[in-house]
């Protein structure tokens, strides 16, 4: 067990590798450079400002030096925000992407097993259509439609929460609403399928048969086994929803991480797009991994390479 | 761990650390739950089952507080009251950098402008007010200047504002180890631009020095007229060596920072806000206003609600989409002045067909400037000079106006009457929506009107800058704003050895009549050298095609007094204040706008 | 599992109510595109300079508004739907053909290049999208191409996955080792053998990659990186209409709509087919139920789903 956690680090960090060198180069493919402005500089200053940050050198040193400081755990400097480190930038903005992820999370889950359950139990009824129909409602509209409605309803019609910012819990609610309809109707799919499958099984007629009514015997014996794979899925559910929210963050204007995909690669800032390239490399690879383990915990015959 | 600021109230922190305690709790049982080794995958359900019954449980009151957490932060006052004497803004984006030699952003600049001041400071109508410097004699027919400095001017730790203090900042500004991209400001200074480009290394031959504590000497390579305008805007402002060697790079941090303007430097929270505070002693005088909260709201849409909503006090056009300048546009809360950007249509005078003057005389004569406010709506001025309105050596008359007959004429001279035989050109732009508009109107213009085609290129706005810079195609669209206000950050552009110039055009005529305005004391001969110049510029070489100037538009909450615009887009707010009396019984979420 | 023939599996997917008018559905609005391409009432494009008709709301001329150029929406829906599907289509076309290549060689393979590129999918899934498709669209352009690039190669590896799945599922299946005894090149086997049994699950993740490229489209739009104008597509359309979203809301609303039930329909047809491919699946009965009929409803069990959404994992 322990060998083939080992195993998964081991082969997480040539992933990692590969990743790195390979947006270290793509991003000095793209044309344009990070001190491109339309007030052209004359020359020397751009070279002097090159010589700061080693732009002179050629490709290889620079690899070199930037793996070396990787190897440290210095993620570099961003040339955009002069005199911070990206490790300082990334510090303070993923615990607020963490946050809003987590948050998501929670309401996709409180969301999203309800719906399946509901769904599950009345099979081929009414309830179960309205309750699937509800959840592929969620993941048919693109995201920023999503943001508007809400917006527009909770917060400019009916005034109840706020519109935008980051100031208060209150003002975590819509933006994790926004980020958790998608999964939810993942998560709510999941645990019908998974609790019909429950169901099924003798030892639920043995409950019901004791005498338990329906809902109870549906909460106590039949959830706790039904969302064993939903917990496996949570996993990589959380990294997408911690990184992969830039237009929520964007939306309502959370100070998170997701904004430097898109700003840093305009920028060219060439560390920055590194760094946040790796941290959600990390946390997929982590999310991939704890899926595997757990599967290989829940049944180790089950032997594939991935 | 205090992610969200002071805004959870008492009764939410036993909860919020019951919450984070027994999550992990939970997470803690749920990898001993799933390190059994079960077999047997019914048996272990069955051990699961209850061993997941407890944690189900657990994880019901989890999120049942989870939810009630949320009820009662939502419950409670429904809405938050306008805070007293605070002005909240929105500036669109992180600022890159606060150290005001380094900086080139405008975010950064809306910040230093209000915490610091320098030698002199712009009025509202770009006059040149003294500021740190009482008053100032200019010499040698225009190449020395004596500043004598207020001694009251004060750093916010007390310490006075030393002409050292200037004479250090400027020698760091021109170091090239600085690395600073505004270092060009300060290159009419004797052997500024030898020192930046390494020719000389000891900084003491740069052409300024503190003659004592208060009075600072400056020495220009030859008389420059607008040189006054330099000292009042942001990378001429002092530093103070102490501090920045003290604390290195981090020396512009909230805790660190030294700064002698009307408003200290409260908090930073990255990519979210800055929060500035009244300085009390500032030596002109305390502002009225006791805070200012910068907010940075990359989405205008959003930014536009927060200010309905009664959550933003002023908005200008980083927040302000055209849809909502429609609705607006007669609200008594909309101002809007004319800024000193110009946007114009280049030529590559060393590609044809635009090698030829009368082709390219004919395209600006074929264009209708008139479209332009129509289909941008934010109001823009139509141009056909480059100087813009209001600056010395303005003409209306100075460029070509429209006039399609002899735009053809024109062309038919050139040898393509009616458009036949016009080569395939395209036409270079940057990929923005608004930049779309004006330059598909510009092809439509001259289908109509020439009978040629040219076709629409766009590129992601790195790439373009770079095309621009390295090669620039036969016809683009470009922009030009004013770093001070005068006609001569316009016309040096187009000089033959400006970097920014990529029409490739060098005449000796238009260097000469430009070095001369330069130079010039006399205001009235000054003007007449550059209306000259305009008109050669614009009339008769017409290496470029001026188009329009733009504008700012802003939206006022009428309990904010004395927010002045100047054409600069300099944001200052020293002389803002708050009226109590208008924001009796307003809360954030009443009915913003009045019409 | 072995997959019944095609006929079969459409007679199965016709009983599903929810599935058969969501095809409906669909092949409309695939009519509309092509028609679009061939007609449509007033340009989409050009504009009028002069034009006063800007930003109008619902009207008999407009039957869905104006923009603010006075272009007809409804013009630009129907034209915009032409480009919306043709990306949906395309790239679930590129994720089927790199994916299936890609996971046939690796499910077929086995051993270390199995592993080996196994972690290539990894490298790949690690790999923000946003950045790739940033990247890709400032080095090959904002165009159409750009963008189905972008989209094509950050959607092949679910497909990869599924089929390498699927393939080393059925290596050891029977008829596998007498193709295998009787000299057939590893080519045919995949072609004749492997690649015609997988075929369900590679249906029903194709049908779900079309509405999930429709969604990316449209985000990328949003976020400045989709489509340059004044190409249209219901993702342009949407996004340019954010912005007016409280003075003219039908700018946003009649974009969205089209792409809400373009995805919900490809949603329900992609259950419909993966619920009709599984043999195990009851469908609704063509004729009334009798009380024979739910006795046997209770003992069969729904549990293909939850492979296939664990192996999508």
């Amino acid at each position: 067990m322990f060998s083939y956690v080992l195993k998964r680090f081991l082969v997480a960090l040539p992933v990692l590798w590969i990743i790195a060198t390979f947006t270290f180069l793509l991003v000095r493919v793209v044309p344009g450079g990070p001190f491109d402005a339309e007030k052209n500089l004359p020359p020397q200053i751009i070279a002097n400002i090159k010589a700061k940050y080693h732009l002179d050198k050629p490709v290889h040193e620079q690899y070199f030096l930037y793996m070396e400081r990787l190897a440290h755990g210095d993620l570099g400097v961003s040339y955009k925000y002069v005199n911070r480190t990206v490790n300082d930038i990334l510090l303070d903005a993923f615990p607020v992407s963490l946050q809003l992820g987590v948050c998501g999370l929670l309401l996709a889950v409180a969301i999203g097993v309800p719906l399946g359950t509901v769904a599950a139990v009345n099979r081929g009824r009414f309830p179960d259509s309205i309750a699937m129909f509800l959840t592929t409602v969620g993941v048919s509209l693109p995201g920023f439609v999503v943001g508007a409605l809400l917006i527009l309803v909770f917060g400019l019609y009916l005034k109840i929460l706020p519109v935008a910012l980051w100031e208060s819990s209150r003002h975590m609610i819509l933006p994790s609403l926004t980020l958790a309809l998608g999964p939810a109707a993942y998560i709510s799919r999941l645990t019908r399928a998974s609790v019909l499958e429950v169901l099924e099984k003798d030892w639920v007629r043995t409950a019901r048969s004791k005498g338990l009514s329906n809902s109870a015997t549906i909460v106590k014996h039949v959830l706790r086994n039904a969302l064993v794979p939903v917990a496996t899925v949570l996993g990589p559910l959380t990294a997408i929803l911690i990184t992969g929210s830039f237009v929520v963050e964007y939306i309502y204007a959370v100070p998170g991480m997701g904004r430097f995909f898109i700003t840093a690669v305009s920028n060219r800032d060439y560390d920055l797009i590194i760094g946040t390239t790796l941290i959600f490399a990390v946390l997929l690879i982590v999310a991939n991994a704890v899926v595997d383990i757990v599967y290989h915990m829940l049944d180790p015959r089950m032997q594939t390479g991935g | 761990m205090p992610i969200f600021d002071d805004q959870i109230s008492a009764s939410t922190l036993p909860l919020y650390d019951h919450w984070c305690h027994s999550l992990t709790f939970q997470v803690s049982r749920l990898f001993h739950l799933l390190t059994l080794q079960h077999r047997q995958s019914d048996y272990f359900v069955k051990a699961e089952g209850s061993l997941l019954s407890s944690r189900l449980a657990d994880s019901k009151i989890f999120i049942t507080f989870l939810l009630a957490l949320i009820t009662l932060s939502s419950c409670g006052f429904k809405s938050t009251l306008v805070e007293p004497n605070t002005l909240r803004i929105n500036i669109g984006a992180e600022p890159p950098g606060l150290d005001w030699h380094v900086a080139t952003d405008s975010t950064s600049f809306d910040v230093v402008s209000n915490i610091m001041v320098g030698l002199t400071q712009y009025r509202a109508d770009l006059s040149c007010a003294p500021c740190c410097a009482t008053n100032w004699e200019v010499l040698d027919s225009g190449k020395r200047y004596i500043f004598h400095l207020d001694p009251k001017a004060l750093w916010s730790d007390g310490q006075s504002v030393k002409a050292s203090d200037f004479e250090y900042a400027w020698r760091r500004l021109l170091d090239p180890k600085t690395g600073a991209q505004y270092a060009f400001f300060l290159y009419d200074v004797q052997n500024a631009f030898e020192f930046n480009s390494g020719k000389i290394t000891d900084a003491r031959l740069v052409g300024v020095k503190a003659l004592d504590e208060q009075t600072l000497e400056v020495k220009l390579k030859k008389p420059a007229a607008y040189f006054i305008y330099l000292t009042a805007f942001c990378p001429t402002f002092p530093q103070r060596k102490d501090l920045i060697e003290k604390w290195g790079d981090r020396w512009t941090q909230a805790d660190h920072i030294v700064t002698n303007g009307p408003f200290l430097l409260d908090q930073w929270r990255h990519e979210y806000k800055i929060e500035l505070t009244c300085n009390e002693h500032y030596f002109q005088g305390a502002p009225a206003l006791k805070r200012i909260k910068m907010f940075m709201i990359p989405e205008q849409a959003t930014a536009f609600a927060l200010y309905e909503n009664n959550e933003l006090d002023y908005v200008d056009n980083r927040s302000f989409s055209t849809p909502d300048l429609e609705r607006y546009r007669h609200s008594s809360e909309y101002r809007t002045t004319l800024l000193l950007r110009n946007n114009y249509i280049g030529f590559n005078v060393t590609k044809p067909p635009f090698d030829n003057v009368k082709v390219r005389q004919a395209v600006s004569m074929a264009i209708d400037r008139t479209v332009f406010p129509k289909i941008r709506g934010r109001g823009e001025i139509p141009a056909t000079s480059w100087i813009p309105p209001g600056l010395l050596g303005y003409d209306a008359k100075s460029g070509l106006e429209y006039n399609p007959e002899k735009a053809r004429a024109l062309l038919a001279e050139a040898g393509y009457p009616g458009g036949n035989n016009f080569p395939h050109v395209e036409l270079l732009y940057p990929s923005r929506n608004d930049v779309r508009l004006v330059v598909e109107a510009v092809q439509d213009q001259l289908k109509r009107n020439l009978k040629i085609h040219i076709s629409l290129q766009n590129q992601e706005w790195k790439v373009y800058l770079e095309t621009l810079h390295r090669d620039s195609p036969p016809i683009y669209r470009s922009s030009w704003g004013a770093d001070f206000p005068d006609p001569e950050t316009f016309m040096n552009v187009f000089t033959s050895h400006n970097d920014n110039n990529s029409t490739r055009w060098k005449d000796p005529h238009y260097d000469d009549l430009v070095s001369r305005a330069s130079a010039e004391q006399n205001v009235e001969k000054r003007g007449q050298l550059y209306e000259h110049a305009d008109r050669y510029l614009c009339r008769e070489q017409v290496p470029i095609a001026p188009v329009f100037l733009e504008t700012q538009n802003v939206m006022v909450k009428p309990w904010v007094k004395g927010m002045e615009l100047n054409k600069l887009d300099i944001q200052f707010f020293r002389n803002v204040s708050i009226d109590e009396s208008l924001l009796h019984g307003v809360h954030a979420g009443d009915k913003g706008v009045t019409h | 599992m072995q997959s019944a023939g095609f006929r079969q599996i459409f007679a199965r997917l016709k009983r599903i109510p929810a599935a058969f008018a969501a095809l409906i559905v669909i092949s409309l609005i695939c009519l509309v595109a092509v028609l679009a391409a061939l007609q449509v009432p007033l340009s989409p494009y050009s504009y009028d300079q002069t034009s006063t008709d800007l930003m109008l709301g619902p009207c008999l001329q407009h039957l869905m508004g104006t923009d603010e150029l006075g272009r007809d929406l409804f013009s630009r829906v129907v034209f915009g739907s032409k480009l919306s599907i043709s990306i949906g289509f395309t790239t679930a076309f590129m994720a089927l053909v790199i994916g299936t290549t890609y996971g046939s060689i690796s499910g077929f393979a086995g051993g270390k290049l199995d592993n080996l590129m196994m972690r290539g999918v990894d490298v790949a899934y690690a790999l923000p999208d946003l950045l790739v498709m940033i990247l890709i669209g400032v080095l090959v352009g904002r165009g159409t191409w750009g963008i189905l690039i972008a989209l094509g190669l950050v959607s092949w590896m679910g497909t990869a996955r599924l089929v390498r799945a699927q393939f080393l599922q059925l290596q050891h299946e029977e008829f596998v080792e007498a193709a295998r005894a009787s000299g057939q090149t590893g080519l045919k086997i995949i072609l004749k053998h492997l690649l015609p049994n997988s075929l369900g699950p590679i249906i029903v993740a194709v049908t779900f990659t079309v509405p999930s490229a429709i969604l990316s489209e449209s985000t990328l739009s949003f976020i400045g990186l989709g489509l340059s104008p004044p190409a249209c597509s219901w993702g342009t359309l949407a996004s340019d209409g954010w912005r007016s979203l409280r003075g003219h809301p039908h700018l946003i609303l009649f974009p969205s709509l089209f792409i809400f039930l373009t995805v919900l329909a490809f949603n329900f047809v992609g259950d419909g087919i993966r619920d009709a491919l599984d043999p195990r699946t009851r469908l609704p009965l063509l004729k009334a139920k009798t009380k024979t009929d739910e006795k046997n409803e209770a003992g069969t069990v729904e549990g293909g789903e939850q492979d296939e959404e664990a192996v999508a994992v």
